[in-house]
């Protein structure tokens, strides 16, 4: 593993034997957990009951506000129970546990009549197609934002930063002509004057090519100008995928993080929000289904999978080998530097993450020391903030001092405490007091 | 660990850990200490013996008394021990060593500091308190040649001709000087090897050497020449590598870093011209700079991103 000279980290070695992986399926007959809230969206409201029968794709969920979705029944069966519990990024909500029946049978949209931009922007809402969970929005909501403001730029993600996974790459590679079109349903949805396909560095130049290629095939179909599409590739530095990191990147625009990129006139979507979209409009799908990468030294087959909305890891991790089950009863889902570490493993997994990650567990990354004052945290911060001052202050309850040093601008992201030699949680308090702060604010 | 647990993956760490930073510093420095031995005399083990047991019963002592705790950070103890030992000549008296670890780790390390976060190098501290004691401080800025326990041939050597200068001798070892710079090359071979590993810092070292060699041109009329043997002078390189970059003693922004590493290697530079080298100048330059270090870190405060931005 080499370890860059940059802002960020710079990891070698687990992509490449990732990079080789096919999206396959996870066969499961264990009952289903749907989660009715699966990010800082408020939680949809049931439209169920226990003993409905139901069919893949039935709507179980509906949004309660426009922070929440529609979410779909991922088989067909039958509602054996709607428990308030714990989903899998530990927030406390309504889940549904479904018995898949032996015969699956698939409810559709009905087809779209014309797709004109209203169509479209309510099969978006109908999709249930949810950013990735970092971003906690819906979709759609920052399109109908009002805060919107400035010449409106769409870009695409095809890749992810995180070096453990592969899942947006993997579904621009296999579904090129999809994601294209989906990009070009959100590129009229958001109507939007340039629209910006971002590839990673870490993949061959021949391998974005065929990508690039493949998305501009479909886009020369479209009645779109050439010239309002282009290409991007930047370097594989976790987390240049994120939101306000990119937009500096690609559009060399500053905007501060405490603004979500929207306001100033920037969408972001990934290959995967694409493929979803497209399958909502043209195949007239509800999104019952997330592209994963599974990964980690725990896994004999670690590799990308397509999992159900309400998947239990169990089962998951039943299917994919696990080397040492001992070893998953912690596991970490939804990114390895910031995602969250889980320890039950009968909790549901949300369509809104794309990586699980089982590592061999090592009780020293918990075991704490006193700061060394290395200073690697503030040289790796990618929003230059410093980990270790702000560290202090989140300890010592200085609020107002910690504000100053900007810990409202963290993305958590993780790096600090990634690269801490003493082990310090940095970025966990960090974000605490991120939240303290602003719950302060709202008082 | 069976609790559910929801925090931020702890999965994926560095492998770069505390311990791992000071075990590569040790050997390093026993790799030093080894090769100043061989080529000076196995006396120096006694200093070495009478160090690390004195810093072992202090720091032991420091612990119950204020802490009652029997704890001791043998790693931090024998890095303490083997530089302070690195920095003075064989024929030091045998209880110099005694009251410079006295210093070191009850006044350095324990009351103008933490564990692992103090004001000012503990073995400079340390060595620079003996040798104030010992020499009535009137070594302290002013050329040191003979045989005190601090002596520093390369300020001797400067003084008569430059042209003596012989770098080969340097880098065998074939000058005497105190046991962790006789032979520079090694010490040279330890940066390159912490740099590598992560184990210091790359930015304090090579500024340090780049303004002290900028610095040293300046003052000798443009002449190159003066360049090595003012590098090799003394202890510069030894305390740039092993006490300058220490992490809890330097800044921890990269312009407090600049500005940290520029003054001792500017001042470094103006020590040997106008001292001849002096090795305890070059420790109080050290302290001086090492205290300056908190300052900096509260003046300096980086700019993040969207800072200002429009919100
Ligand atoms: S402080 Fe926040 S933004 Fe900076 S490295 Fe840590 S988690 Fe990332
Ligand atoms: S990386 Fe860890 S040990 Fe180093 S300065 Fe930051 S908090 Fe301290």
């Amino acid at each position: 593993m080499i370890e860059a000279l940059t802002r960020g980290i710079k990891l070698g070695g687990i992509t490449n034997s990732l990079a080789k992986a096919k999206i396959a399926e996870i066969k499961s007959s264990a009952n289903f957990c749907v989660p009715l809230k699966s990010g800082a969206g408020s939680e949809s409201k049931p439209l169920v009951i226990v003993g409905d029968l139901i069919k893949r794709g039935t709507v179980i969920g509906a949004p309660s506000d426009e922070t929440s979705g529609f979410v779909y029944s991922p088989c067909s069966g039958a509602v054996v129970s709607i428990k308030d519990k714990v989903n899998s990024l530990g927030e406390n909500c309504l889940n549904v546990e479904i018995e898949p029946a032996h015969k699956d049978s698939l409810l559709y949209f009905r087809p779209l009549e014309n797709r004109d931009n209203n169509n479209l922007f309510g099969r978006l809402i109908e999709s249930g197609s949810f950013d990735n969970w970092g971003k906690r929005y819906p979709s759609y909501h920052k399109y109908i934002n009002p805060n919107t403001i400035g010449a409106r730029t769409l870009i695409v993600k095809l890749f992810d930063s995180d070096p453990y996974c592969v899942s947006n790459l993997k579904i621009a590679e296999d579904y090129a002509k999809e994601v294209a079109l989906g990009a070009l349903c959100y590129f009229k949805v958001s109507v939007a004057v340039k629209l910006i396909f971002v590839g990673s560095k870490a993949v061959s130049k021949s391998t974005n090519q065929k990508i690039y290629d493949a998305i501009l095939d479909e886009i020369n179909k479209s009645d779109m100008k050439t010239n309002q599409v282009s290409f991007v590739t930047v370097s594989k530095v976790y987390p240049n995928d994120e939101d306000h990191l990119l937009t500096k990147k690609v559009l060399k625009k500053t905007i501060a993080v405490s603004v979500p990129v929207s306001d100033k006139g920037v969408f972001i979507e990934n290959a995967q929000t694409c493929l979803n979209f497209y399958r909502a409009v043209y195949d007239n799908l509800p999104t019952t289904e997330a592209v994963y990468t599974i990964a980690g030294n725990n896994l004999k087959n670690q590799g990308v999978y397509l999992v159900k909305n309400g998947l239990v890891p169990q089962n998951v991790f039943a299917s994919v080998d696990i080397k040492n089950k001992e070893l998953f009863k912690q596991y970490s889902i939804g990114g390895t530097f910031n995602g969250i570490s889980q320890c039950d493993t009968s909790v549901g997994l949300p369509l809104s993450v794309s990586t699980l990650f089982s590592n061999k567990w090592n009780d020293e990354n918990f075991k704490e020391r006193d700061c060394i004052n290395c200073g690697r945290c503030n040289a790796r911060c990618p929003i230059k903030l410093s980990p270790m001052m702000i560290d202090n202050f989140a300890i010592n309850k200085d609020f107002a001092r910690a504000k100053r040093y900007g810990v409202l601008s963290c993305i958590d992201c993780g790096v600090c405490s990634y690269v801490c030699p003493a082990k310090r949680h940095l970025s966990q308090r960090i974000s605490d007091t991120a939240q303290a702060i602003k719950q302060r604010r709202t008082m | 660990m069976n609790q559910f647990k929801v925090t931020h993956s702890p999965f994926v760490k560095s492998a770069n850990s505390v311990n791992f930073i000071k075990e590569q510093k040790l050997i390093m420095l026993i790799m030093v200490f080894v090769v100043g031995l061989v080529m000076t005399n196995w006396q120096a083990l006694y200093i070495l013996g009478i160090a690390l047991a004195s810093a072992l019963v202090f720091e032991l002592l420091y612990n119950i008394v204020c802490y009652e705790k029997i704890r001791v950070d043998f790693l931090e103890v024998l890095i303490c021990s083997i530089t302070f030992t690195c920095l003075v000549g064989y024929k030091t008296p045998l209880y110099v060593p005694v009251i410079a670890m006295a210093f070191s780790i009850i006044v350095c390390k324990m009351v103008f500091g933490k564990n692992e976060n103090h004001i000012v190098n503990a073995s400079a501290g340390g060595a620079l308190f003996v040798g104030i004691i010992f020499s009535q401080g009137a070594n302290l800025f002013v050329r040191v040649s003979g045989s005190g326990f601090m002596r520093n041939p390369y300020g001797a050597l400067l003084e008569n001709n430059i042209a003596d200068f012989n770098i080969i001798r340097c880098l065998k070892g074939q000058i005497s000087a105190s046991i962790g710079c006789v032979c520079l090359a090694v010490v040279a071979v330890a940066l390159i090897y912490l740099i590598a590993t992560h184990s210091v810092g790359i930015k304090i070292p090579i500024i340090a050497v780049v303004s002290f060699v900028l610095m040293t041109f300046a003052i000798n009329q443009f002449n190159y020449e003066y360049i090595l043997p003012y590098l090799f002078s003394g202890n510069f390189l030894f305390v740039t590598t092993f006490m300058l970059t220490e992490f809890s003693t330097s800044p921890n922004t990269t312009l407090g870093q600049f500005i940290y590493a520029i003054i001792f290697g500017v001042g470094a530079s103006l020590i040997i011209k106008y001292s001849g080298g002096g090795d305890m100048a070059i420790l109080a330059l050290l302290v001086c700079v090492n205290c300056l270090s908190p300052l900096l870190d509260r003046v300096i405060r980086p700019h993040y991103f969207g800072e200002g931005a429009n919100e």
